[in-house]
């Protein structure tokens, strides 16, 4: 029903329908990019620098002459890998704590929700760069310091959500019937709040690439030669009154990815809201 | 165990201070390396850091750190060799006007169009500022900026890719300066701004007291803006405190991207060269700005909506 329930809602609007399409493109083009028949990312081609999409090159070449189509690719992987892992490790933990803080209620919440403001308190993107200030420019780093980043607002998702649950009747309920906090917790709670996280999370995944994004265009991520969106960017910043299409494809591959993310997010968060209505 | 605000305020400040510190402060040798070179010798390294201190146990460097930190001296940077004080405040003004030229900019811009959406909502005025909105929350400032910077400058040559004059110089100047940097930190506010005010006011254009003035005939914009505006402005005023951190996360982006001058590119500048001091220093100078704007933001709500001043709010 759920499942049926959301695919027929995607159907519905078929801006959503294309955006789904867009992620499974992009991802099967990182996936299999090693097997694709495309130029290597970091191979210059130096009769042919930044020039204009043609034959050869689809997209055209960067300014030393690499290919642009497989570079965007190659920095679509790291952009995904940092957004879903990223977005994991916050959901999984920010969850946790989250749903745990508005159960037991008490001096656990309160150190939670204090913990909480504390992270809260760093804007997003001064605590992630501060973070991977501390560790060193890497996939691995920025994956850390993004999750992170992200775990509070996970928190607050989670528990607002086990709070309006744990006063709806399936609850009191089965608290009246005796049932240990294991069972309420994993029996009861989890799945609902697991939706509305999962909800966020979709979103958090755009906040995620926008955030690596910013910080390769910083020059913070993943250390070149590798390829980032943000990185594709702002070398070509520098020739962008003669050759603007450097700059434009990337940017356009993540406005899109994080388009995509964004409205199946929001189509995703309708259902939910539906459903919660209904309980 | 219930703390009052103001308590509460101050664990925050605490503990983000102590994290500020304790997230640089354990990297081993760094600092040493940075300001003497590669070529220092060990007998080099040691001396320094015998001088600096960086030998003593971690409690003790934090707590001159923090008796330090309540005079307002926030250590020397080791690559400019100035007190990170001194820099930051040369730095501050350039991201303060920044914030706040893009945060006017985003209000002025947001409540009429989220107020003329509420009033046709469902026509097609309003799915076009929905949808607009909708599709400028997913594209980042720098991008934003380089389209700017590629219509303005290279297209039509009107302002400066880059390049900032102070406002103390030349006030037109600066202004042509802060221009396209402004409007790209301004897009993302603006966006969000709209879609909340939006569904805010449309829910108290459906309420009685509305009715009743639209029955009387009282002009549209009359009601628009003396009656709905004020009491649907609450969560507009949480998001207006939450995105100055936005607003200063994103000066870091849009300041690189222009060149200006401002604590945003101390910052950047700072993490390339692992001048931590700096790196220290912003952060936490931000963090607090950003906590107690956020604070000041909570006591605001009751002098705005009466009913919370009432104590019965919804």
């Amino acid at each position: 029903m759920q499942t049926k329930n959301l695919i027929f809602n995607l159907m519905k609007s078929p801006g959503t329908l294309l955006a789904v399409l867009w992620l499974i493109v992009l991802s099967a083009a990182a996936a299999t990019l090693d097997l694709l028949p495309l130029i290597s990312p970091d191979q210059s081609d130096f009769e042919n620098i930044a020039i204009g999409p043609n034959a050869q090159h689809l997209l055209g070449t960067d300014e030393i002459g690499r290919d642009i189509l497989s570079r965007t690719i190659a920095a679509s992987q790291i952009s995904l890998q940092v957004g879903f892992v990223a977005v994991a490790i916050a959901a999984l933990i920010g969850g946790t704590l989250g749903l745990c803080a508005g159960y037991f209620r008490g001096k656990f919440d309160l150190l939670v929700m204090t913990a909480n403001d504390v992270l809260l308190a760093f804007p997003g993107l001064i605590l992630a760069l501060a973070l991977v200030a501390v560790l060193g420019a890497s996939a691995q780093n920025v994956i850390i310091a993004l999750g992170v980043v992200m775990t509070p607002a996970f928190a607050r998702v989670a528990r607002a959500s086990t709070l309006s649950f744990t006063a709806r009747p399936f609850v009191t309920a089965a608290q009246s019937m005796g049932a240990s906090h294991r069972q309420i917790i994993w029996g009861e709670l989890a799945a609902n709040v697991g939706l509305s996280v999962l909800a966020y999370g979709l979103t958090a995944i755009s906040v995620a690439i926008l955030a690596e994004g910013a910080l390769s265009f910083l020059g913070l991520s993943v250390p070149p030669p590798a390829a980032t969106w943000g990185g594709m960017i702002v070398s070509g910043k520098e020739v962008l009154a003669e050759s603007p299409h450097i700059v434009l494809i990337p940017a356009l591959a993540m406005f899109l990815t994080v388009l995509s993310f964004n409205s199946i997010g929001e189509t995703f968060r309708k259902v939910i809201d539906k459903r919660v209505s209904q309980l | 165990m219930k703390l009052t605000a103001m308590a509460r305020l101050f664990v925050v400040l605490f503990c983000v201070a102590s994290l500020t510190f304790f997230l640089t402060a354990l990297i081993p040798g760094d600092a040493a390396l940075v300001a003497l070179g590669p070529e220092a010798t060990q007998e080099q390294i040691e001396a320094f850091r015998a001088a600096e201190g960086l030998n003593d146990p971690v409690m003790l460097r934090f707590l001159s750190w923090l008796t330090d930190l309540f005079r307002g001296d926030l250590g020397q940077s080791i690559k400019y060799g100035e007190s990170v004080a001194g820099l930051i405040s040369q730095r501050v003004p350039v991201t303060i006007q920044l914030a706040v030229m893009a945060q006017v900019l985003a209000l002025v811009v947001a409540l009429p169009l989220a107020a003329f959406s509420a009033f046709r909502k469902g026509k097609s005025f309003d799915r076009v500022v929905s949808s607009s909105s909708f599709v400028l929350l997913s594209m980042p400032n720098f991008i934003i900026g380089l389209a700017l910077m590629y219509l303005f400058s290279i297209v039509l040559g009107w302002l400066p890719s880059s390049g900032f004059v102070p406002l103390g110089e030349s006030v037109t100047e600066n202004l042509k300066s802060m221009i396209m940097p402004t409007l790209a930190a301004a897009v993302g506010p603006i966006a969000v701004y709209t879609r909340v005010l939006r569904s805010d006011m449309a829910l108290t254009l459906s309420e009685n007291f509305i009715l009743l003035a639209r029955a009387q005939g009282v002009p549209p914009i009359q009601i628009l803006f003396r009656y709905a505006l004020r009491p649907s402005t609450l969560g507009l005023i949480t998001l207006v405190g939450i995105n100055f951190g936005v607003l200063l996360g994103g000066a870091v982006v849009v300041e690189q991207l222009f060149a200006l001058p401002g604590l945003g590119s101390l910052l950047v500048g700072a993490v390339s060269s692992r001048d931590f001091a700096v790196v220290q220093g912003i952060t936490l100078l931000i963090a607090f700005i950003y906590v107690i704007l956020n604070f000041v933001v909570d006591r605001i709500y009751p002098l705005v909506d009466p009913r919370i001043r009432a104590g019965n709010a919804n």
